[in-house]
């Protein structure tokens, strides 16, 4: 076949690739061809006829969307009967579609007003009545009808372009939402007391061409043409989606995708998109804040500077620096890390300065250059076998996992999950092998010895069903390609050296790729830029120093200790010890509670900053809303404004003077001045020349009868950590809390579905509600979801590698 | 009343003849036997194409051609289905070979599947069609116990197996594509061509999809080969054909006759006349989708080309019969009833375009309408025509056109008298 085929389009020549469609043909020489149905993402189906087109020779006039291009073409797409035809397919799409785009959401961004306009017949023909399908459920407004806890679908506006089952079938793999009746009386539905809630789902609202799916955080609240958009990137997770972050005055009311072929391709989980109104919560602090007389009382920001100021220069003066520690998060942008470390380490000069409040057991430096992806995003789409350890790609990275269902979905790739639980992407075909908690390595050990050939016995009972991963071997062998992934779980893996060590062992056996992918969005950049604390200066060293006495002051810059460290009682008692704990949060919460001092943290739609994703691409990100009555600012002004009262001359006012400052002191960085559009990319170290030390696995504790399981806890897509909690918008989507218990296990309990019991050990509990699934191991209850009402870690401890728990009737 | 000797029709009358002994009596799976042990699957195909054998289905394209157009060096399996979703208003032949005689149907399908190297064929089945289901899956395991179907077919080496399945009720299912993803559990929704289903269809894999009537053909075909077959009927339009006569007759009923006997023929010799000796108004010969027939072309011929001559079509052979009380306008309403209600929701102009059609049959019929509600109708049948994925757009219209082009003043009655033309019905409010 030939590279190139040539075609004429309106007297135009253009060559392009056999295979390409019509419509992406005229595109190319900036033809615009008027759709509804089509999208270059998604498979075509032809429904909505609006792209027909005449191809001379051709008896009827065809889809363009549809019909890839053929030799010697020649296509008119503004004929008179291309003209006529789109004439009257809008005609059509309009006779029942009801005229309410003075209420309709879409109104101002809707392909089909933009197309009546352009290409509509001025007048309707059609004299009869529309049809109107009117919800008769009290507490609806308007026609719609509730598909999910955050999607309501008008079935009168809707044109059944199928835009949204495809998005929902073929992109995320979900059977949610569905065609039900036929003709002119089809609608959009779902299965009755099945939410559509999935990952993906709004995406399907983004893309509906009318107003028949909305949102319920967004309907009835704004105008699009009200809205400002900033270019933006999302704060939660480590892909680093491109979003709009769509404000008006101080609020923001909406994020929408900003399309990146390298990483997103336009797609948002819903997660990212729903999680806009963390910024508007009502626990956000926007003033400063003191401590007098044991309660927090709102002060000037400049009496707060002072305090602050006083206690540092006193300290500096002394030479008593390394008695005042810095902890950052993984949320903080490459620019706020630079200038934490800038500060604390260069002023006040300490070397307690860390951001892994997360981990109950810090990251060695070996470790640290094995985080992150190797390769790029776009190369998940590639084939090969993924082998996800302790992982679930749905909700550690959801939008670039689409491109590994999309991979399954042409056959190109397989999935398989090595996991104590069951895991899945959509209704994809995916391998479980289902191992006890802890085991991962054991798993792997024995598949890296199946490839061997060699000899390695697991102990009875670990691994559920051992012949798939005989098969699983004999794959890995005829496979070029193998990608081992591993996400959030592994950080805090109470085995995880030997985990690492197993999964070294089979990269290297199998020469695959190696990704541990970080929870946090900018884990990749902070600790390139300055806030990895080596070992005896990482976090729990600080506790460790502070319970000591050693350490007598701690900054906490944008993350929560209390509840993101897996021993909340330790966290909080050691806390309490200190002599003067600064809090820089966005929100009030049980951290701030034993604050001395409180800074309002601007969150990233209110500053200006850049992140570096999982495969180390630097991406800028644009403030949004004008907040010119708050006080909140990024890490790197307070710090300036420290500075400026200290007199010490690190004093920005401006993200991109960090910027410029980096790339002056960091050569490997020196480009970060200019970062465009698609992001910059850094090399990331190259993981085949890594060495590990070998660990062995270890068996993990056998349970008493006393306290009879193991605790297990995950996160969802919709609630990863206490930062999507402020978000009303995903607690309303995601907002429950459940045990997984096994059958049997509740069977020996006596618990029933849907009750709510205490789990927890002698000291403490949290009450939660039970889900009765074999998709748990006997023996094990894994909890979904932590809220900070009843958090998990209450139940943690940081020395005991597992813990177990009891089931008690409450 | 002329004699013609009956092919698919030869045995249906005999008692007993669902049973595979009677069938196996009457010459049963000879054909099959001699296709598997003395013809190559090519010359089976080439047996086909010689017989001039065209699809009964409604399009009439020539069955072996459509066969030749497999992929010759394809990796993946070849399907054969058979469209047995027989839901054209009008037609019910592929109903009584099912039910009566479902061995020549599997004989047929057995034969095609050697000629197209195909190991599994499918039987996509009307849903209403219990019984035949019924009859089919049973003559399915009789032949499977005699080693027609299964492995290794008579020590042949050929692997042939059949899978009855019932669709849901949907007209659109009869529709080859949305046939087929019906057939993959999907819903019944048409698909672009091309590619056409010959490269990629079930599963994506090369698929033939013939009508019932058609395989019926096959095994006379190969027992005494494709000349005697293009004996029978005209040139181009060969062999018998199943007329399915309904309406006002005395005699209703499926009849087997050569292509191109005369409507007259049909209509008075086989179906006894109109009833009670009224007089004919007019004919629709090929099931609803074709267009209307006036009375005094009741000379024509009933083969494909004389139809297409006439301004009509043979389609799937469901003669209707409308006498003089017939209104026209409620005739058209009452077809386009049905489209509205089958239109698969797809594409935009047919599942607009018959609901809009509807709204204003049914204001004429009720004496509400105007009279530009009649150059309306016209306007939107152009804008539906060739406008759709499928051919359901297409045969939505014929039924409103051709009413309009011969009975225009019966819809013009209706307006302006705001009462039917024939009937003696009172006048509409």
């Amino acid at each position: 076949m030939a590279d190139k085929i040539s075609v004429t389009i309106n007297d135009q020549a253009v060559e392009v690739p056999p295979g390409t469609l019509i419509i992406e043909a005229a595109k190319k020489i900036g033809v615009k061809i008027p759709t509804f149905c089509y999208d270059d993402r998604l498979r075509s189906v032809g429904a909505c006829r609006m792209c027909l087109v005449e191809v001379e020779k051709m008896p009827k006039l065809i889809a363009s969307c549809a019909t890839p291009v053929a030799p010697n073409m020649v296509i008119h797409t503004e004929s008179d009967k291309v003209k006529t035809a789109r004439k009257g397919v809008l005609q059509f799409q309009l006779i029942n579609h009801p005229l309410d785009c003075p209420t309709c959401d879409k109104g101002g961004e809707c392909p089909l007003q933009d197309n009546t306009f352009l290409y509509g017949p001025t007048e309707s023909d059609y004299k009869e009545n529309k049809i109107r399908v009117m919800n008769r459920e009290e507490d609806q407004k308007f026609d719609d009808f509730r598909l999910g806890p955050e999607i309501y679908y008008n079935a009168n506006r809707c044109i059944m372009c199928f835009k949204c089952t495809r998005i929902v079938r073929d992109l995320a793999g979900e059977a949610d939402l569905g065609v039900f009746e036929r003709g002119a009386s089809s609608y959009i539905g779902i299965m009755k007391e099945l939410d559509f809630a999935d990952e993906y789902s709004g995406n399907t609202v983004e893309y509906c061409p009318v107003g028949a799916l909305t949102s319920r955080s967004f309907r009835y609240k704004i105008r699009d043409w009200l809205l400002k958009k900033a270019s933006s990137v999302c704060s939660l997770c480590a892909v680093g989606c491109n979003l709009h972050v769509e404000w008006s005055r101080d609020k923001v009311y909406r994020h929408m995708a900003r399309r990146n072929d390298e990483i997103d391709i336009g797609w948002l989980c819903d997660r990212g998109r729903y999680g806009f109104d963390i910024t508007s919560n009502k626990d956000r602090i926007y003033k400063t804040h003191i401590r007098r007389d044991s309660s927090l009382e709102p002060c000037g920001w400049e009496e707060a500077t002072a305090v602050a100021v006083k206690y540092l220069t006193e300290y500096i003066d002394d030479n008593r620096g390394a008695e005042i520690a810095a902890v950052g998060s993984g949320s903080l942008s490459n620019e706020e890390a630079y200038a934490i470390r800038r500060f604390f380490g260069d002023v006040v000069r300490t070397d307690y300065i860390d951001f892994q409040t997360e981990y109950a057991e810090p990251l060695t430096p070996d470790v640290l250059d094995l985080i992150g992806l190797e390769g790029k995003i776009s190369g998940l789409e590639n084939k090969g076998i993924y082998i996800f350890v302790d992982c679930d790609p749905a909700s550690d990275f959801p939008v670039a996992s689409l491109r590994i269902r999309k991979a399954i979905s042409k056959r190109k790739a397989r999935a398989v999950f090595i996991t104590s639980y069951h895991k899945r992407l959509g209704y994809f075909p995916v391998t479980n092998i289902r191992v006890s908690a802890g085991s991962e390595a054991f798993a792997l050990e024995y598949l890296h010895s199946r490839i061997q050939g060699t000899d390695f016995r697991v102990p009875e009972g670990l691994i559920e069903d051992k012949s798939k991963l005989d098969n699983l071997a004999k794959d890995i062998k005829n496979s070029d390609s193998v990608h081992i992934i591993s996400g959030r779980a592994f950080f805090n893996h109470p085995y995880r050296a030997a985990l690492l060590s197993s999964m070294i062992k089979l990269k290297k056996v199998c020469s695959a790729g190696l990704s541990i992918v970080p929870a946090q969005v900018n884990f990749m950049g902070v600790t390139r830029f300055g806030l990895y604390g080596s070992p005896g200066r990482s976090f729990t060293d600080i506790l460790d120093k502070i319970n000591s006495g050693s350490i007598k002051s701690l900054f906490v810059f944008g993350s929560n200790p209390t509840e993101e460290f897996p021993d909340r009682r330790y966290v909080i008692d050691t806390l309490r010890k200190l002599e003067f704990l600064v809090v820089v949060s966005p929100f009030m919460d049980s951290l701030t509670n034993l604050a001395s001092l409180v800074f309002p943290l601007a969150l990233p739609a209110d500053y200006s900053g850049s992140f570096m994703n999982m495969e180390g691409r630097i991406q800028r990100f644009e403030a949004g809303p004008e907040n010119i009555h708050y006080e909140m600012k990024p890490v790197w002004a307070i710090l300036g404004e420290f500075s400026d009262v200290m007199e010490t001359g690190n004093v920005w006012y401006h993200d991109s003077q960090v910027r410029e400052e980096i790339a002056k002191n960091l050569t490997h960085y020196s480009n970060i001045t200019n970062i465009p559009q698609k992001g910059l990319i850094v090399g990331l170290k190259d993981k085949k020349e890594l060495e590990i030390k070998e660990t062995s696995p270890e068996i993990p504790p056998k349970a008493d009868s006393e306290l009879p399981y193991i605790l297990n806890w995950t996160p969802s897509v919709h609630h990863s950590g206490w930062i999507t909690q402020k978000s009303a918008t995903l607690m309303n989507i995601a907002g429950k809390q459940e045990a997984w218990m096994h059958p049997d296990d509740a069977a020996k309990e006596g618990v029933e579905a849907g009750q709510a019991v205490r789990i927890g050990n002698k000291e403490t509990g949290i009450n939660i509600k039970v889900k009765i699934t074999n998709e748990v191991n006997k023996g094990e209850i894994l909890i979904l979801n932590s809220f900070e009402d009843n958090p998990v870690n209450r139940l943690l401890k940081r020395d005991e590698k597992v813990t177990f728990v009891s089931v008690g009737k409450i | 009343m002329a004699e013609y000797e009956k092919i698919l029709f030869k045995n249906i009358d005999q008692p007993g003849q669902d049973r595979i002994e009677t069938y196996l009596k009457n010459g049963g799976y000879k054909a099959f036997e001699k296709a598997v042990t003395n013809m190559t699957p090519e010359e089976v195909t080439e047996e086909v194409i010689k017989s001039g054998l065209r699809g009964r289905g409604g399009a009439g394209f020539p069955a072996g051609r459509k066969w030749s157009f497999l992929p010759k060096d394809s990796d993946k399996p070849v399907y054969l289905t058979v469209n047995a979703d027989e839901s054209e208003p009008g037609t019910f032949k592929d109903r009584e070979l099912m039910e009566k005689d479902p061995h020549l149907v599997i004989e047929g399908t057995l034969i095609t599947s050697y000629a197209i190297k195909c190991r599994t064929a499918f039987i996509y089945i009307r849903a209403e069609f219990t019984y035949a289901a019924k009859q089919l899956i049973r003559a399915i395991e009789e032949a499977r116990a005699k080693g027609y179907i299964g492995k290794n077919i008579l020590g042949r080496g050929i692997d042939i197996d059949i899978i009855v399945h019932r669709g849901g009720g949907a007209y659109i299912c009869g529709e080859e594509t949305a046939l087929l993803t019906s057939l993959e559990g999907g819903r019944g929704h048409p698909r672009v061509k091309p590619p056409f289903p010959a490269i990629s269809g079930l599963y994506g894999a090369p698929t033939i999809i013939n009508n019932v009537e058609t395989l019926a053909n096959v095994p006379h075909i190969v027992n005494r080969g494709g000349e005697w077959y293009a004996s029978i009927g005209t040139e181009k339009s060969t062999g018998t054909k199943i007329f399915c006569l309904s309406g006002h007759v005395n005699k209703p009923g499926n009849y087997e006759l050569p292509m191109g006997i005369p409507l007259r023929e049909l209509i008075y010799d086989y179906g006894g006349g109109i009833l009670e000796d009224r007089n004919l108004k007019a004919v629709i010969p090929g099931g609803s989708s074709v267009p209307v027939l006036t009375a005094d072309k009741i000379d024509v011929h009933l083969d494909y080309e004389s139809l297409a001559e006439a301004g009509s079509m043979l389609g799937s052979a469901g003669v209707i019969v409308l006498d003089e009380t017939v209104c026209m306008v409620k005739a058209a309403l009452n077809m386009m009833r049905f489209y509205k209600h089958e239109s698969c929701g797809q594409c935009t102009p047919c599942h607009q375009g018959t609901y809009w059609l509807l709204r204003i049959l049914d204001r004429i019929e009720h004496g509400r309408g105007t009279m530009e509600d009649l150059d309306e109708l016209i306007h939107i049948c152009d804008n539906i025509d060739g406008n759709t994925i499928c051919p359901l757009g297409d045969a939505a219209t014929p039924g409103v056109r051709s009413t309009l082009q011969h009975f225009r003043e019966e819809y013009e009655y209706h307006i302006e008298h705001k009462k039917c033309m024939v009937s003696m019905a009172p006048r509409f409010v």
